[in-house]
């Protein structure tokens, strides 16, 4: 008896040190990323720079501060926000394939833009595209309009329909049928708009500029505090959502504010980034079989910090010097996040069979 | 447990549509080989087979050769009594991945088994690339076509007619047809773009004959030009087309003399950001090929590459900062201004060109580039000339490229 | 007089369908539940027994009327309040990955944590003391999903005495259980009422366990008022059989359970005593014969001393060392024709 007591003990510290631990790993990773790229710059110019003094070559300067770092920084903050909301989609719908993209939230932020691209600008003759002037801000904009457009449809139909199967569903037709449109709009635009709404589409942490961190970083911090402010009720939800009603929670309240939560952190993800795969669906199994629990008390900071590794270890792979012309960092977030899709299914088999 | 089920399908379907997205992306930076393969392939279904029998009457076509000089992706081969035209990858000149056997008259005496035997002049064609237009417009053949797709800023006033008049109908934009619109026309030929992601099969099989044209392709800005004469033998314009090639072929390489021999060669940068890379031209592709001959050092040319190149933004970076000019192609329907670029991104402004006002940039929305300019790499050539040494070139003024205000 | 722990006002119980439509399932509900109390709720599938206890617990909206916890309207008890008040064992299974079964017992304790939800030592303890009264201590550290059924249900019934409410409801939580483990879960409940003074209500299609623990039952129909006593009362007033029975099945009011109305293809008559005698009888009702007196069957079984069957059809005897001999016996003789009337 004492021994088990000891053990229940324990477990808390043990997952303190594995925390610890990730925030290390974040640390070598953001060092990484700011020294290795594809021009080879001494440590030692890296540290002349970082520390404010001039560097040998002129373009170091340029290199370490106006583009490794802040591109290390919206990696890390996309990493985060999209796990973060991964968790509380998961947590929420009961669903451990519940994910940015399943809502249909990113697909919403997709139509935003490519409508805008290809349908307001061009039949008024002016054309706007992410190659031109516009660009940047026009496409988050867009995408902020499209996913809060998605999100306001899905919060509509969550106060009716209570079931959260039934809204994981309507998410996943809102996604097809957002593609759909999305496709049928890409067939009937001219080239040159499509060039750029299909670049958007490939997703990037390289197009965040210090100007747009400062828009970038703070809203996604609204977005992780107020994640951080439903642990309590989360866990509760773990229960199924009648447990939770008699646990106390104001379930309706809370579902929104989950709902509206991830649905802030993806938009602006989104936005500023395009469409970054699998992250959102990965890291929060990542944590969860990190720290060995189900507990949002762990696991939220948990997802928080490897959301936070995984992107930042992401693009130093995308960065490393050989590829000259970087690898495109959905290419890099498939390979590592399809196999925990794959995972999770079997586990799951596993579990059904015995 | 069934909607369980249910839904982890849905899902997979969705991770499957992911990983699709995935191998786009690597699919992208390999376009070339891309290219070149929807070439081929695309091509590896046009090799109709027909029987061939016992000639009949046949009139010589001519006995000036048509054969390019510099153009790598056809050939021009003069017979008897029929002239062969062949389509070649760049990548491959030795297996053509098209013939057309071209004929007066196509009976049954002239039918050739190892190609397509197209009676010339063709007068009824379509094509799908406006970009052929300019070909059709500088040969006086406006009047073979029949059909074209996406022609919505092509400024030959000559085509516009025929459209107002009805004699020339849209069946597309942009590369895509409508298959029922475009069989009604019934044409001897449809010119396309094999550029990736387009299916010419439907075409095909509909018993059409479809003729690529590579001009894209081709490393040498004459080279490109010299399609024209692929399209002068379609047409029987073979003539007019050769004396045109020659003519633009003689003043581009007066101009490359005047530049040839400049002591300095300024630096020059190219292209910027899409989505997190950096595209520029390849130092070996036809912009590199025109920045040379017109006395500048293009930043990469030493690089192998005879596409495009998509580089992350601190290798362009570091090399690219002190350039002294920088060259753009732009897309907008307002005038580009250095606030619009430095807008784009804030660090376009710590580059050297960008200080020093020195972006010369072509915008291919209120310029006829896409729509004439294939046919006048000697106007671009001049124009890049009169920027990068304005003393070499004093009367010229500039139609493409303009540093930017 | 004892003031109830929840009350019941003219309560209607059902589900608001699209259009404005209204299926009501009961209605004039007045029911009382005091402290001390376990009420079975019982009824056929279907009769609203889960609704109801939806309603009670404020998952769903009465139709019309109210319900009064002590003296408080329930619809104006904030989820937090009523969470300090009612706890619930719902039907189902909670499927729930990597949480132990101290956590699982810890998520009573949410009502009262704070904003983190943070275990206090006070609250450890009553965790620790729900674990104690369930006899599932020996548990704590296991997995909650590697749990065999009934253990989880005593577990969630740990959660709900964590939770420390006056009233408790249970949706069928002996519905997955073998016979012991529902004796057991049913002692328990008893005992927390007992000792804690909790008022408890579950559903459950057990009418015989009801009998056993149950201080009064509510007996749910379709169509038919809501019938409450206590078992014992309502058996004897035939309540029972009033709510369940239909041509298939009937109410038996000695022994308390419900027979099924075989075909009968036979009478038997059956001579002796005790449990031989009991368990005969039974097995030759539900291979459908008819058990008659002596005189009205030429077929008689008679038990001997030392417990063998013997039976006797007009000349012949057979003797059967058990139950199942007889049977095979009684298949080959024809009984049906030879019967005096």
């Amino acid at each position: 008896m004492t021994h088990a007591a000891a053990k229940y003990q324990i477990h808390p510290h043990n997952a303190v040190f594995k925390l610890l631990l990730l925030s290390l790993l974040i640390v070598i990773f953001f060092v990484l990323n700011i020294t290795i790229g594809s021009v080879m710059i001494p440590p030692g110019e890296i540290v002349r720079i970082l520390t404010g003094h001039a560097a040998t070559h002129p373009a170091w300067e340029g290199i370490v501060l106006s583009a490794r770092l802040p591109q290390a920084l919206t990696a890390m903050f996309a990493g985060a926000a999209l796990g973060v909301a991964g968790l509380i989609m998961q947590t929420l719908f009961r669903n451990p394939l519940a994910g940015p993209s399943v809502l249909g939230i990113s697909s919403g932020a997709s139509l935003g833009v490519a409508v805008m691209m290809l349908f307001i600008t061009m039949p008024a003759g002016k054309f706007i595209s992410i190659s031109h002037v516009t660009g940047n801000f026009g496409v988050v904009v867009a995408a902020f309009a499209g996913a809060f457009g998605v999100l306001l449809l899905i919060m509509a139909l969550a106060a009716r329909f209570r079931s959260p199967a039934t809204i994981l569903i309507i998410g996943i037709m809102i996604a097809y049928a957002v593609t759909a449109i999305v496709g049928i709009l890409q067939f009937y635009s001219l080239k040159e708009d499509l060039q750029a709404f299909v670049i958007w589409g490939l997703g990037s942490f390289a197009n965040v500029s210090w100007q747009q961190l400062a828009f970038f970083i703070p809203l996604l911090i609204i977005g992780i505090v107020l994640a951080l402010l439903m642990i309590k009720p989360l866990n509760a939800l773990l229960l199924g959502e009648n447990y939770a009603r008699n646990l106390g929670v104001n379930t309706r309240r809370i579902s929104l504010l989950a709902i509206f939560t991830s649905g802030l952190l993806i938009a602006v993800v989104t936005a500023y980034c395009g469409p970054i795969a699998f992250l959102g669906l990965a890291v929060p199994h990542f944590s969860r079989a990190l720290l060995r629990s189900s507990d949002h008390l762990l696991v939220m900071p948990g997802t928080l910090l490897s959301g936070m590794a995984l992107a930042l270890f992401c693009n130093l792979i995308a960065r490393l010097p050989g590829f000259d012309g970087a690898l495109p960092i959905n290419a890099i977030t498939s390979l590592i996040g399809a196999p925990v899709v794959v995972w999770i299914i079997l586990r799951r088999n596993q579990i059904s069979v015995s | 447990m069934t909607k369980t089920v249910r839904i982890f399908e849905i899902c997979f379907l969705r991770f499957i549509c992911h990983l699709k997205s995935g191998i786009r992306n690597f699919y992208s930076s390999f376009r070339k080989i891309a290219l070149s393969l929807v070439l081929i392939v695309m091509l590896a279904g046009c090799g109709n087979e027909k029987s061939k029998s016992s000639f009949s009457e046949f009139t010589a076509i001519g006995a000036a050769t048509t054969n390019p000089v510099i153009a790598t992706g056809f050939r021009i081969t003069d017979g008897e009594q029929e002239r062969l035209l062949e389509i070649f990858n760049p990548a491959d000149t030795l297996h053509p991945v098209a013939r057309f056997y071209l004929v007066d008259s196509v009976c049954a005496g002239n039918r050739y088994a190892d190609g397509i035997t197209l009676e010339v002049p063709v007068q009824r064609m379509v094509c799908l690339s406006a970009t052929h237009l300019s070909l059709l417009d500088a040969l006086d053949k406006m009047e073979a076509l029949v059909g074209v797709a996406g022609a919505n800023y092509v400024v030959s006033g000559k085509f516009k007619e025929r459209v107002a008049n009805g004699k020339i109908k849209e069946i597309g934009i942009a590369g895509r047809y409508q298959l029922e619109a475009l069989l009604e026309l019934a044409p001897q030929i449809v010119m396309v773009s094999p550029q990736a992601g387009q299916a010419f099969e439907p075409l095909t099989n509909a018993g059409l004959t479809v003729i690529p044209n590579g001009d894209f392709l081709e490393n040498h800005p004459l080279g490109r030009a010299e399609w024209i004469k692929m399209m002068g033998a379609l047409t029987g314009t073979e003539k007019r087309s050769i004396s045109i090639f020659d003519s633009i072929s003689k003043s581009y390489n007066h101009l490359k003399q005047i530049a040839a021999n400049t002591p300095h060669r300024p630096k020059v940068l190219a292209g910027k950001q899409y989505g997190g890379f950096w595209n520029l031209p390849g130092g070996k592709s036809y912009v590199a090929q025109l920045l040379h001959d017109a006395g500048a050092h293009y930043l990469w040319s030493d690089n192998e590459n005879t596409g495009g190149l998509m580089l992350d933004f601190e290798t362009v970076y570091n090399r690219g900062l002190g350039a002294d000019y920088w060259r753009l192609l732009v897309y907008s329907d307002t005038i580009y201004t250095y606030d619009l670029l430095a807008r784009e991104d804030g660090r376009y402004r710590n580059f050297a060109a960008f200080k020093k006002k020195q972006v010369l940039v072509c915008n291919t929305r209120t310029t006829a580039y896409h729509q004439q300019g294939l046919l006048q790499p000697h106007i671009l050539l001049a124009d890049y000339i009169h920027i990068f040494h304005p003393d070499l070139l004093h009367d010229h003024k500039n139609q493409y490229y303009h540093l930017m205000p | 007089m004892r003031s109830a722990s929840l009350h019941t006002s003219d309560l209607s119980i059902g589900y608001k369908l699209s259009h404005g439509a209204v299926n009501l399932l009961h209605q004039h509900i007045n029911l009382q539940l005091y402290p001390g109390e376990v009420i079975c709720l019982l009824g056929p599938n279907g009769s609203g027994k889960s609704t109801l206890i939806r309603t009670l617990a404020g998952f769903q909206k009465p139709l019309a009327g109210k319900v009064f916890f002590g003296n408080d309207d329930l619809s104006m008890i904030t989820p937090a309040q009523l969470a300090r008040r009612v706890s619930v064992v719902l039907t189902g299974q909670v499927e729930i990955a990597n949480t132990n079964v101290f956590s699982m017992v810890a998520y009573g304790r949410t009502p009262f944590t704070g904003f983190m939800g943070r275990l206090q030592p006070e609250d450890r303890a009553i965790v620790h003391q729900a674990l104690e009264q369930t006899g599932i201590k020996n548990l704590t550290n296991r997995k909650f999903d590697e749990l065999s059924d009934g253990e989880k249900q005593k577990v969630m019934i740990a959660k709900s005495l964590a939770q420390q409410t006056p009233l408790i409801f249970l949706d069928e939580p002996t519905a997955f259980l073998d016979f012991p483990a529902r004796v057991e879960i049913l002692k328990l409940l008893r005992q927390a009422a007992r000792s804690a003074g909790k008022a408890i209500l579950l559903s459950t299609h057990d009418l015989t366990l009801a009998i056993r623990f149950a201080d009064s039952i509510w007996m749910m129909g379709k169509e038919k008022p809501i019938a409450t006593g206590t078992p014992e009362d309502m058996v004897l007033n035939g309540e029972f059989g009033n709510y369940f029975d239909n041509p298939q099945v009937t109410f038996d009011r000695f022994s308390g359970t419900f027979t099924f109305e075989a075909e009968k293809i036979g009478k038997v008559a059956v001579a002796g005593s005790g449990l031989h005698r009991i368990w005969l009888e039974k097995a030759l009702e539900r291979k459908g014969y008819h058990v008659v007196q002596e005189t009205k069957s030429d077929c008689h079984i008679s038990i001997s001393e030392n417990q063998h069957f013997v039976v006797d059809f007009i000349n012949k005897k057979w003797i059967a060392e058990d139950i199942s001999e007889v049977l095979d016996i009684l298949k080959n003789l024809d009984l049906s024709s030879k019967t005096k009337d």
